[in-house]
């Protein structure tokens, strides 16, 4: 009997690594794998099991508060979701992002005793983005100077719209109750050397401002005020 | 002939930061992980940036899946070889291994079989990869649960051959060969002695744990006695400039790490770790 391609076997161990059903030592799919490439079916079991494990400490790192606000069990929902969503990458945010889709179509577009929860997970989610913003090597390159001549949101800062005011769901974890219903702009921001997030409540226009500053623009073309936004690194220059 | 004793340090990691700054001086090298550089964010950034010019860097790649059967990453390569060369590093590391296939990324990573057909694909593959990095690259052998009934060579044969005909070299994870070892019933020490003088540039040491019978390496415990009687043995037939102990789990117990670097320190006679240890080669 000839031997597998290389190609065919990593795709068929990756599908099935990321099958929750190779919990299982048994599954017919991973017997048959088996057979075929080696004897260890229980270890290849057990690898899945363990990547899965990692995989979904990354989730609960990045979500903790959504989770723990669900008001539903975390681990049973940890099934359906493998199957439905095969990771794509290493990053935290990613499968983060992944697993917010996965409940975002699990509670039917939103949930229904807790509307709030959309918020916090984007929240979490922002956070996360800010946090592991990648590096490009044209980051590298920009200079700050006393007085720049281009202007652009930090790559650091992540804003989002939120319709409940989830701040005291952020800043305690005895936080009870429906949050006040209203519109908020947050802005996030990991400010240089710091250890830790920052978060601004920000108005409608400065929102769209910043929303909008996503490419280097003349500092001449905004309406100014920009020196508070050097300072809470909302925004950087060139 | 004098021998030079290796540097030997720890696998750079953020939530450590301000414990690796307080420590600095135990250690004569920090590994960096270039995917944790590339998406860790500024924080990540600047404490890494605080820390230039004040300890050697060697850089060690996760992400490369240097064995998918699938094109090379032609952008993340160039990317890693930007963020080795920022960072002053002298060597760039990476796995005999696969993580991706067909979209999927498990973010683990995975055997390859030990056949001649996989070994003339990885060759090709490395010498691109060797053509865009800026400084010499090493090959790192990985722990594996499970292996391919159809392997035409050990462990040892497959990476000197792929090392050789690279001119890579080696960098050897002792845990990883201990594990295998006993996952796999094989005497590491053969493993050892089949290894060409002067192909280990670089170790790895960690600490791992049983589960379910079976050894994982979990770079999460102190390192075994048994991995650092393999470090001794390796001492003699090999001359490492580096030997780097990487944790990744119960990192609320970092000082566990110091009893392990004096461990391997006492296995070249060197010192405990301290503000009087100065390296001939950390200046």
């Amino acid at each position: 009997m000839s031997t597998p391609s290389l190609h065919s076997i990593q795709q068929r161990l990756i599908t099935l690594l990321t099958t929750p059903d190779a919990f299982d030592p048994d599954y017919p799919a991973l017997v048959a794998l088996g057979n075929e490439i080696g004897p260890d079916v229980a270890r290849i079991s057990l690898y899945a099991r363990l990547i899965h494990s990692k995989r979904i400490g990354k989730i609960e790192a990045v979500l903790a508060k959504t989770i723990a606000h669900m008001g539903e069990p975390f681990h049973p929902l940890t099934r359906p979701f493998l199957a439905a969503y095969p990771p794509h990458s290493a990053s935290r945010y990613d499968n983060a992002r992944q697993f917010f889709d996965f409940l975002v179509h699990h509670w039917g577009g939103r949930p229904k005793t807790r509307p709030y929860l959309l918020d916090l997970a984007r929240y979490e989610l922002a956070v996360a983005e800010a946090r592991t913003q990648p590096w490009v090597k044209i980051a590298a390159q920009s200079t700050e100077t006393d007085r720049p001549a281009q202007v652009r949101r930090s790559p650091s800062v992540s804003l989002i719209r939120c319709k409940y005011d989830i701040r005291p769901l952020l800043e305690s974890d005895d936080a009870a109750g429906i949050p006040e219903k209203r519109n908020l702009f947050l802005a996030i921001v990991f400010p240089r050397g710091g250890p830790k997030e920052r978060v601004f409540e920000i108005g409608a226009d400065l929102a769209d401002f910043l929303a909008g500053l996503t490419d280097w623009r003349p500092v001449s073309a905004t309406n100014g005020g920009l020196d508070q936004l050097f300072e809470l690194e909302l925004v950087e220059g060139r | 002939m004098t021998v030079i004793p290796p540097l030997i340090g720890i696998g750079y990691r953020h939530p450590l930061h301000d414990w690796t700054v307080e420590h600095l001086a135990c250690f004569d090298v920090l590994e960096v992980v270039v995917d944790h550089y590339l998406t860790g964010g500024t924080a990540y950034r600047d404490s890494l940036g605080s820390l230039q010019g004040k300890v050697p860097v060697t850089a060690h790649g996760i992400g490369l899946s240097l064995g998918s059967a699938e094109p090379l990453d032609y952008d993340y390569i160039e990317q890693i070889a930007e963020i080795t060369s920022l960072i002053g590093a002298t060597r760039f590391s990476e796995h005999v291994a696969f993580t991706r296939s067909s979209g999927i990324d498990l973010a683990n990573l995975l055997p390859l079989p030990k056949t001649r057909e996989t070994l003339d694909f990885l060759v090709e593959r490395l010498r691109e990869v060797c053509r865009i990095m800026p400084v010499p690259v090493s090959l790192e052998n990985i722990t594996y649960l499970f292996d391919y009934n159809y392997g035409e060579m050990s462990d040892a044969e497959f990476l000197i051959r792929l090392c050789e005909r690279t001119e890579t070299t080696l960098l050897l994870d002792i845990q990883n060969l201990y594990t295998n070892a006993l996952n796999h019933h094989f005497d590491p020490v053969d493993f050892l002695n089949a290894l060409p003088r002067g192909i280990v540039k670089s170790v790895h040491m960690a600490g791992g744990q049983e589960m379910e019978h079976v050894e994982i390496d979990t770079h999460s415990f102190p390192v075994r006695d048994e991995v650092l009687a393999l470090l001794g043995l390796m001492r003699t037939l090999q001359s490492p400039d580096t030997i780097i102990l990487e944790r990744d789990g119960r990192l609320d117990a970092p000082d566990e790490m110091l009893d392990d670097i004096d461990n391997i320190r006492a296995r070249y006679d060197l010192a405990p770790a301290g503000n009087t240890h100065v390296h001939p080669l950390a200046s």
